[in-house]
């Protein structure tokens, strides 16, 4: 079993290659076609701004490369934080930007009704699991993950699989088949995020 | 390093640290470098790389940070924000600049403080050495001005004599600021932690008690919670 972290230059990557180790999972961290392919699963991570994230990807000839290997052979994907945010039609930062289309909604700046909280929301805060997801085996109801992000996913509430409360609800986590999508960052959420990513790896 | 007032006392090395230190009770460390000779950020890098290959939660790291570059040592590390001190002090912009560069919520603004005979708090630059003469609240305000994400402000008074946090000191400076306040110096039961939440921080931070011994985090947490404090549990 071998995942390849897909690195299109957008945030640490070595975070989630340590946690990889930590559970003795086979990994590679590329952008090569060849790479990808003869890969079983696929994490897309990401921090920074949308529009440069797809620029990014375009770039590096992704957008195809990922197609090919997630919609048509259905590879697992795991998307987090930016990288799930990519999934969606449109992102809303700076502009109007097309995603990659691979789960409808939008991505759209975070507006907590309650003007003591801030953006971007920072820290730890407790998901509500609202279906059922291999990701979430062995993870309690209400577990805390790491957050850091100004934006969020509006997806449709088939593939929303937890919401985190940031005076009002949003996206935490989403799922479509062989896609899923984490906005905290597993990679720094201590037990709750190694065991998420074990069931990832072992989905 | 133990600290007391400041003054240090070697204790562990890192890698035995790593091993005994219970990374999995912790919702974030703090790295801090505090060497008083020969401090160099690529010595922190490294240790902050060692570190992060068993500690998966947000790792702050400093100590000795004076230039754009070094934040992005500290980063490519493993670091997810780092800590400066003497440096915004010396060139406020820094805070703006850092902030601009990474965002401000990879930027922390250390403040170290003692109270002067006036009863107010004066901050110390230089590892604790120089009275700057500024007042912590005006300097506070003007971090979060500037762009620091969060501050980090310790008691040199409290620090290391297990005697509390200097609840008054919390008090008046989360009162003056919006970004969050991580409170520093004093702990020594679980009972210090919950008073700095009571008393505005938004996080509480401790060393010397937790150094050695493994389920005293998880208890401390859980005495919190027990307490009305809002902190993430895991599978304990």
């Amino acid at each position: 079993m071998k995942v390849c972290v897909i690195d299109y230059k957008m945030g640490n990557l070595g975070s989630i290659a340590n946690v990889l180790e930590e559970i003795k999972c086979n990994y590679v961290i590329s952008n090569r076609a060849k790479e990808i392919e003869e890969s079983d699963k696929l994490v897309l991570p990401g921090v920074g701004a949308f529009l440069k994230g797809m620029d990014n990807l375009r770039k590096l000839g992704l957008v195809d490369i990922l197609g090919r290997e997630v919609l048509v052979k259905r590879k697992p994907i795991l998307g987090v934080c930016l990288g799930m945010q990519l999934f969606a039609d449109k992102g809303f930062e700076n502009g109007e930007h097309r995603g990659l289309g691979w789960i409808s909604g939008e991505v759209k700046r975070l507006f907590p009704n309650d003007n003591t909280l801030k953006v971007p929301h920072v820290g730890w805060n407790d998901i509500k699991i609202k279906k059922d997801s291999k990701l979430f085996l062995k993870i309690g109801g209400d577990a805390s993950f790491y957050f850091v992000h100004s934006y969020y996913f509006s997806a449709p509430e088939e593939n929303v699989t937890s919401t985190f409360e940031y005076g009002g609800e949003f996206t935490a986590s989403v799922e479509k088949g062989n896609l899923f999508g984490a906005q905290f960052h597993p990679e720094k959420s201590a037990e709750n995020g190694l065991t998420l990513l074990k069931n990832f790896v072992g989905v | 390093m133990n600290s007391r007032n400041f003054e240090l006392q070697p204790m562990v090395n890192l890698e035995t640290m790593i091993q005994h230190l219970n990374l999995k009770a912790i919702d974030e460390l703090v790295v801090l470098d505090v060497s008083r000779k020969n401090r160099k950020i690529e010595d922190l890098c490294q240790n902050v790389k060692l570190i992060s290959k068993k500690c998966f939660v947000p790792i702050s790291a400093g100590g000795g940070v004076r230039k754009i570059d070094d934040f992005y040592g500290l980063l490519n590390s493993g670091a997810d924000k780092v800590v400066i001190n003497t440096i915004a002090l010396e060139s406020p912009e820094f805070i703006s600049k850092a902030s601009e560069t990474f965002g401000s919520q990879c930027v922390v603004v250390s403040i170290d403080v003692k109270k002067g005979k006036d009863g107010d708090y004066y901050v110390y630059s230089n590892d604790g050495k120089i009275n700057t003469g500024r007042k912590v609240l005006d300097w506070a305000q003007e971090v979060e001005t500037l762009g620091g994400g969060e501050i980090y402000l310790t008691s040199i008074d409290r620090d290391g004599v297990a005697q509390g946090y200097d609840v008054g000191l919390i008090e008046k400076v989360s009162k003056a600021i919006t970004i969050p306040l991580i409170a520093s110096g004093g702990v020594g039961q679980f009972s210090h932690l919950t008073e700095g939440i009571v008393a505005g921080a938004s996080a509480v931070s401790l060393a010397n008690l937790f150094h050695y011994i493994g389920t005293n985090l998880i208890n401390a947490k859980l005495y919190m919670a027990q307490h009305g404090v809002d902190c993430p549990l895991w599978n304990f």
